[in-house]
């Protein structure tokens, strides 16, 4: 706005009753928005009902935590495909900042607002959307968790792999192609969610049992591909000699690949992933990467929509569901041709 | 001829940004039946409003010329400060809220003496800070969050004052705090004189460097504010909460008519940061997918940039012939 | 950013001024040869301190290591360069990085065209994006962070439309030869960063052009008044910026062998903090690339040492936002002592 230039004197008196007189007006004005914005408040908070019935179509919801994972994507595809089968409505949705938090939740609200019948959820912070799930809830919208669960919240249930099992085995499967022993590089990620703690513990618990094994460096590579291959470069010439390097998800250890194939060590280290990406499968099959996890995000997300659908229908539903998980390494990429090519 | 400059000042002092935004609340009225209801209009309020509050410190800065960067990392940072108070120390709540808004115009303080006493650019001064914040804010649990409030710390993210959302409540307040600070003290008159001209305001006599340390630290008492209330939304404090904050309140003060020092005002910033959140709301309760969002946003901000300037060149060009 | 604008109708008193504005860029250079030798000063005592710690830092595996991650940070910091020597800043840089690495990651696993192809259109793509955005500062007349303000959304918007929502990977060897690939034993985005900064450098230096690009930084009036278009110099200041940002992005996405959602934002801020810290003026008019690229060196040297030393990368940040912050009051201040 133009901030008008002072007037002359002979003007002043004037313009001092016209001050007053603007000011009355805007006082009552200021007044007049207070009233209606407590009348929409006061009304709004009752508005907060389900439809659902009367609608015919159910249309649910999908908040992943970024658009650059290919992991995302997938749950996203299998979510689509199941209401597309089943003729549902389907709105994905993610933070156009990854992983960022506020967003998260100002996509939980729009969709609150948007009476959806069912919101699945990839929880960026385990603890900071739980406000959120709660407003969701008390709105009458169900939510489920997938890929990460939360710290508290009314939620129908958590699909999604054991993070902690599934690491697990993959650092089993490490440590016997290491032979036991050697010098380890751990990369760790996304530590504010259970899926970063759960892998870590992970890859803790399992190597405490193996003392000729040696962590020799640890870092959060916060699972994407170009910190990883960043964190990566630095380790390289930060640590004299490595053997292994342990990923908690499959865009960061094919960032470290990257950046061990750049230093020619790609044959001397082993690497480890998870989340069975075609990326990932791909560099298994090329004995670039040695071993990862499938998960399945497609069964998850639909696992998820499919739970909130019993729970409307009063069914009983376990808080926990377990998606399959399978180990791919060298021995068994043959069975997996189909998701890398296809 | 008398109602015509009166129709123009009138199209003058409105921003241009503002019929956009009313355009745009049509279009997503029509398009879906759970955009203009009493809900989600309450839910666009409560949603903006730690925009809008950033925004009313950022408008400040904004006039008198400079680039405030540091918000995200302040606000974050305060609200760790906070937390850490809280769950770590024990305060109680009101000492907790003192923290905050303490953190926030200390920052902001620094903000002012970097640009004004030392000379440094306020882009570079605030991104300093931004990093500074920030970092302070990742190294001082760890990269962790903190949990574990107790309930009544909720009340500033989710509680209500005579049925109003306490957030709104104090974007309200801060609305009216910048809106009064701008137009009708002796402080907003320095505050546009700096942007506009600074010479002349130390030609003066005064000192013009304590101005703008106080916009600075305005603007970082904002941030504090903000921190309480995203804090207490979330019932967490997570060390990265503001990251990319600064550049909405950035857009939100432009949109409103901070295109250059001197320019700008508080309505203005409300208004663009409205349109900020009307605009992504919108999107998400309409239905369209996020990828395809970003294809809309982009052009829609230009698009009312470029308008507002194009439309308040053509308006001033205008009066100044009819003189 | 142009400062004064109060035009004169005394062409005379333009020339003056323009004579006078040359003369003290001779005080200046003289001044700014000094300062840049205590930054490189800066540099070395830098670069002594961690090698002290830890003496992995010298070696010579390392410090082409840091070189090579720099080389896209440091192509895009020339590009910021001569737009912040115009007076302007350009926002978008990161944007169009995203843009250059989504383009040539759709031709080379969208079509069956040669990689070259993939190249060129990304190169074109990101200088058709700086083009836009200076013609917007310099016809239009929006203010420069504005106009690159809305670039970069518009960047993001073209990046979602090649990439909707799935990333690209696996690109042909020969164009990941760009960012993996060696020559003579340097990897080969060393080079092409080395040959960047030196054809800029005699550009700004021996070219009319360069010399108009600091003559509109100084004062744009001045310069239009005698005879520089200034229109044109702005528009290819931007335009260079926007090639040199997708170029950056090629290079990145060539070395990641992949390319996803946004994937050139986190080199926007570096791109403006490490030449200004260099001596480049956020003012116009002052600075050039040799001293962009040490105040980029400085930060990346400070990141590198950071993580040889084993400083928590949590409190990274804070020591990054201190030493800018420093390292530009130092630089005022040693500016003001005239």
């Amino acid at each position: 706005m133009i901030e008008d230039v002072k007037p002359a004197e002979e003007f002043e008196k004037n313009t001092n009753k016209e001050r007053r007189k603007q000011m009355k007006k805007k006082i009552f004005l200021a007044l007049l928005i207070t009233l209606i914005v407590m009348a929409v408040y006061a009304g709004g908070g009752k508005e907060a009902e389900p439809t659902g019935e009367g609608e015919g179509t159910l249309t649910f919801a999908l908040i992943t935590k970024a658009l650059n994972n290919p992991f995302w994507e997938r749950m996203g595809n299998g979510a689509r495909e199941l209401c597309e089968e089943r003729g549902w409505n389907f709105l994905y949705l993610a933070p156009t900042k990854a992983m960022n938090l506020e967003e998260q939740n100002r996509l939980m609200d729009d969709l609150i607002a948007k009476k959806v019948d069912g919101i699945v959820l990839a929880p960026v912070d385990s603890a900071g959307v739980v406000p959120a799930i709660e407003r969701a809830t008390q709105a009458g919208i169900p939510v489920a968790v997938s890929a990460t669960g939360v710290y508290g919240g009314d939620i129908v249930t958590y699909t999604g792999t054991d993070n902690y099992e599934g690491m697990k085995l993959v650092v089993e499967h490490m440590v016997e192609v290491l032979g036991g022993k050697g010098r380890v590089i751990v990369l760790d990620g996304l530590l504010a969610a259970t899926v970063g703690q759960d892998r870590r513990k992970g890859v803790d618990d399992v190597l405490a049992k193996y003392p000729a094994i040696e962590i020799v460096a640890r870092q959060d590579a916060m699972m994407q591909r170009a910190s990883g291959m960043q964190v990566m470069e630095n380790l390289i010439q930060a640590v004299a000699e490595f053997d292994a390097v342990i990923a908690a998800n499959d865009e960061e250890a094919l960032g470290a690949i990257e950046a061990l194939d750049a230093a020619g060590m790609l044959d001397r280290v082993m690497v480890s992933g998870f989340d069975g990406n075609r990326d990932a499968l791909t560099a298994v099959r090329d004995g670039r990467m040695v071993v990862t996890l499938i998960q399945q995000p497609e069964k998850m997300a639909a696992d998820a929509i499919l739970a909130i659908i019993d729970h409307m229908n009063g069914k009983e539903v376990p808080k926990r569901l377990p998606t399959e998980m399978i180990l791919a390494s060298k021995r068994n990429i043959d069975q997996f041709k189909d998701k890398i090519d296809g | 001829m008398v109602n015509r400059s009166k129709f123009r000042a009138f199209f003058l002092r409105v921003p241009t940004v503002a019929w956009v935004l009313l355009l745009m609340i049509i279009v997503f009225t029509i398009s879906s039946p759970h955009f203009f209801t009493l809900h989600n209009i309450s839910n666009i309020l409560s949603q903006g409003s730690i925009l809008i509050i950033l925004s009313m410190g950022v408008i400040v800065v904004k006039i008198t010329g400079g680039i405030e960067l540091s918000v995200g990392g302040v606000m974050t940072l305060a609200g760790m400060s906070m937390a850490a108070a809280l769950v770590k120390f024990d305060w109680p709540i009101p000492l907790c809220l003192i923290v905050a808004l303490l953190v926030g115009t200390f920052f902001g303080f620094l903000n002012g003496i970097f640009v004004a006493k030392m000379g440094i650019p306020s882009f570079i001064a605030t991104l300093g800070c931004q990093g500074m914040a920030f970092g302070i804010a990742t190294g001082m649990n760890d990269g962790r969050v903190f949990s574990g409030f107790p309930r009544q710390m909720g009340y500033f993210g989710g509680g209500s004052i005579l049925s109003i959302p306490v957030p709104v409540c104090l974007s309200a307040i801060a609305f009216l705090s910048s809106f009064i600070l701008l137009g009708y003290t002796r402080f907003g008159v320095y505050v546009y004189a700096i942007g506009g001209n600074e010479e002349s305001l130390v030609l003066s006599g005064k000192a013009a460097w304590w101005h703008k340390v106080k916009a600075y630290m305005y603007s970082g008492f904002m941030a504090g504010l903000a921190g309480i209330v995203v804090t207490s939304r979330n019932m967490t404090s997570q060390p990265m909460v503001g990251f990319g904050m600064e550049f909405e309140a950035f857009a939100a003060v432009v949109l409103g008519g901070s295109f250059i020092a001197g320019r700008g005002s508080a309505i203005g910033a409300i208004i663009g940061a409205l349109f900020i959140i009307v605009l992504r709301n919108g999107l998400n309760v309409t239905g369209v997918p996020t990828y395809l969002q970003l294809a809309i946003i982009g052009p829609a901000l230009i698009g009312s940039i470029v308008l507002s300037i194009l439309v308040e060149r053509g308006l001033r060009n205008r009066s100044y012939a009819g003189k | 950013m142009p400062v004064n604008n109060q035009p004169s109708a005394n062409s005379k008193r333009y020339i003056l001024s323009l004579i006078r504005v040359c003369r003290e860029f001779d005080r200046a250079r003289v001044r700014q040869i000094a300062f840049r030798f205590f930054r490189v000063l800066g540099l070395l005592l830098l670069c002594a301190i961690i090698t002290v710690s830890n003496r992995n830092f010298i070696r010579l595996a390392n410090l082409i290591n840091i070189l090579r991650q720099a080389s896209a940070q440091i192509i895009i910091s020339i590009g910021m360069t001569v737009v912040l020597l115009t007076g302007g800043i350009d926002l978008s840089v990161g944007s169009v990085m995203t843009v250059g690495s989504a383009v040539s990651g759709f031709f080379l696993t969208q079509t069956g065209l040669p990689w070259p192809i993939a190249l060129l259109a990304a190169l074109g793509a990101g200088t058709a994006l700086g083009l836009i955005g200076g013609i917007l500062v310099a016809k239009v007349k929006l203010p420069p962070p504005i106009a690159t303000y809305g670039m970069l959304w518009i960047g993001k918007g073209v990046s979602f439309g090649i990439m909707g929502s799935t990333p690209f990977f696996g690109f042909c060897n020969e164009f990941r030869y760009l960012g993996k690939g060696y020559l003579f034993g340097i990897p080969f985005p060393i080079w092409i960063m080395a040959v960047l900064v030196t054809i800029t450098f005699l550009f700004l230096k021996y070219t009319t052009m360069g010399r108009s690009v600091y003559a509109t930084g100084a004062n744009q009036f001045a310069a239009k008044a005698s005879g520089i278009r200034v229109d044109r110099v702005l528009i290819s200041a931007y335009a260079i910026s926007g090639f040199l940002a997708a170029l950056g992005g090629v290079i990145l996405c060539a070395r990641l062998n992949a390319v996803d959602q946004d994937i050139g934002a986190p080199f926007l801020l570096p791109a403006i903090a490490g030449p200004v810290m260099g001596g480049t003026s956020m003012e116009g008019g002052q600075g050039g690339v040799g001293s962009s690229v040490i105040g980029a060196l400085i930060m990346i040297v400070l990141t590198n040492g950071m993580n040889l030393l084993g400083i928590s990368s949590l409190w990274q940040q804070f020591v990054i936002g201190l030493v800018v912050v420093l390292a530009v009051w130092l630089d005022v201040a040693i500016k003001k002592r005239s």
